[in-house]
């Protein structure tokens, strides 16, 4: 470095502010022997910008609303409030259950199936609509009433092999014991309904899968598919059918309804729920930040 | 940061941001676009960016989008216009501080950056590293050298006047 470059170097450092108290001492006593520095020096403190009077005239489209969050935690009430108008709202629904003088009702649907229909004896169940019934149920549950018995004992119009579904072994071995009870239930209900043409309906019952998982099985649901809602509420009195009619209530304005949730941005701090079905339409942004101690404050 | 706290950013910040952007592109509606593009990345990152970050944040976005406008419109002032400009006077300039300006639209991209956010923002040399992506020593020569050019070119101008 010259001289000359230097000596505008210093001279820089001093507009700016860099130098020591000292340094700027000395270089103000050169700029006062020596004219052609002290006009440098002019020139150079010239060079410091001032910023000129700018206004931005848009800055209204630019500012943002203040949305609020919606802390649901200090609304608790409102969870006993809209509890409190469900149950009201489905009075007619549970009115059944609370009113009843079964206190056994709480039970599986093929319980409740057998308690409506009309019984009718085996001998006209059975000839009539063979249901295709594995072997193992006869052989494997220890807890078969007469009845049971019965009804495997009986001999069989279809054996067509093809159509009957085969038990999966590890139920057959695990399970078949204690579920057999129910689904012979079933079985019966459903050779009972079809048998008097109740609901006028022909479903081959070789076709229907008669043994699945747990005490309600195809037949249950080949039998409850047909119930009528008002037979559903006259006739069927227990929990379960009225938590289902209930749900069902509560459910028929959302059918074909589509609820979407999205991330609103790339940062991912809020969600976007729109809910959209052939009668409304609703959009709730959910925000995933906890709302800050100072915002509280604030708002 | 809150939406008080963005507000707030616009309300003290969007006419800086709005001067050094015309200040670059010297186009009225496209220093406006920079401002709105940078605001609106502004609100979008939000969340991540916190009020003592926000300024250096703003501006280093409204440098990116200027600096992107300026290579799209082939706008930007080679070294050698500079000097061929430097000498070509034909304008008549009322006071110094016409001058001053005129000769900040012909420095350097990089030279003009740096001094607009040290001169009329009140940067230090790190805080203007930090938008510009220079380390604090390229900083300050770059400011050096913008300074030892206006004082060329005023001197220059006081010998044509």
């Amino acid at each position: 470095m010259t001289e000359r470059e230097d000596m505008d170097w210093r001279l820089f450092e001093m507009l700016e502010n860099e130098l020591s108290e000292a340094e700027e001492a000395e270089l103000l006593a050169e700029l006062e022997s020596n004219g052609a520095l002290e006009d440098d020096w002019k020139l150079l403190q010239q060079t410091k910008l001032v910023a000129p009077e700018v206004t931005y005239q848009n800055k209204k489209s630019l500012l943002k609303k203040e949305t609020k969050l919606i802390a649901f935690a200090g609304f608790s009430w409102m969870k006993y409030a809209a509890a409190a108008v469900v149950l009201v709202a489905s009075y007619p629904l549970w009115k059944d259950v609370i009113m009843s003088d079964d206190v056994n009702h709480i039970g599986s649907m093929a319980e409740e199936v057998m308690e409506v229909e009309p019984h009718q004896s085996e001998s006209e169940q059975i000839p009539e609509m063979v249901v295709p019934v594995e072997e193992e149920v006869a052989i494997t549950d220890e807890n078969h009433t007469s009845d049971a018995t019965e009804i495997v004992q009986e001999p069989r119009k279809v054996s067509d092999k093809n159509n009957e579904l085969p038990l999966p072994a590890p139920y057959v071995e695990e399970h078949i014991a204690e579920e057999s009870q129910p689904k012979r239930y079933a079985q019966e209900a459903l050779a009972s309904v079809d048998a008097q043409g109740i609901h006028g309906i022909a479903v081959p019952t070789s076709s229907l899968p008669t043994l699945e998982y747990g005490a309600m099985n195809c037949a249950d649901l080949y039998k409850t598919a047909h119930i009528e809602e008002e037979t559903l509420v006259n006739k069927y009195k227990g929990i379960r059918p009225a938590v289902n009619g209930g749900l069902a209530w509560l459910s028929s304005p959302f059918r074909n309804s589509k609820l979407k949730i999205k991330p609103v941005d790339d940062t991912r701090g809020a969600l976007k729920i729109e809910f959209t079905s052939k009668q409304y339409y609703a959009t709730a942004m959910l925000s995933l930040k906890p709302i800050k101690e100072d915002q509280n404050e604030s708002d | 940061m809150t939406t008080k706290e963005y507000n707030t950013c616009v309300e003290t910040l969007s006419d800086g941001i709005f001067r050094f952007a015309l200040k670059h592109l010297r186009d009225e509606f496209e220093a406006e676009n920079v401002v709105q593009n940078t605001f609106e990345k502004l609100w979008v990152r939000k969340d991540k960016v916190d009020m003592t970050t926000a300024k250096a944040f703003l501006f280093k976005i409204a440098y990116n989008n200027s600096i992107d406008l300026l290579r799209k419109s082939k706008r930007k002032a080679t070294m050698d216009e500079v000097v061929e400009n430097n000498y070509s006077h034909s304008e008549q300039y009322s006071d110094a501080m016409e001058i001053i300006n005129k000769a900040v639209d012909k420095l350097p991209e990089n030279q003009k950056t740096v001094i607009l956010l040290r001169d009329y923002e009140g940067y230090d040399y790190r805080s203007i590293g930090d938008v510009t992506g220079m380390t604090e020593a390229q900083v300050k020569i770059n400011i050096y050298r913008a300074r030892q050019f206006l004082k060329s070119y005023l001197k220059d101008m006081q010998l044509v006047l």
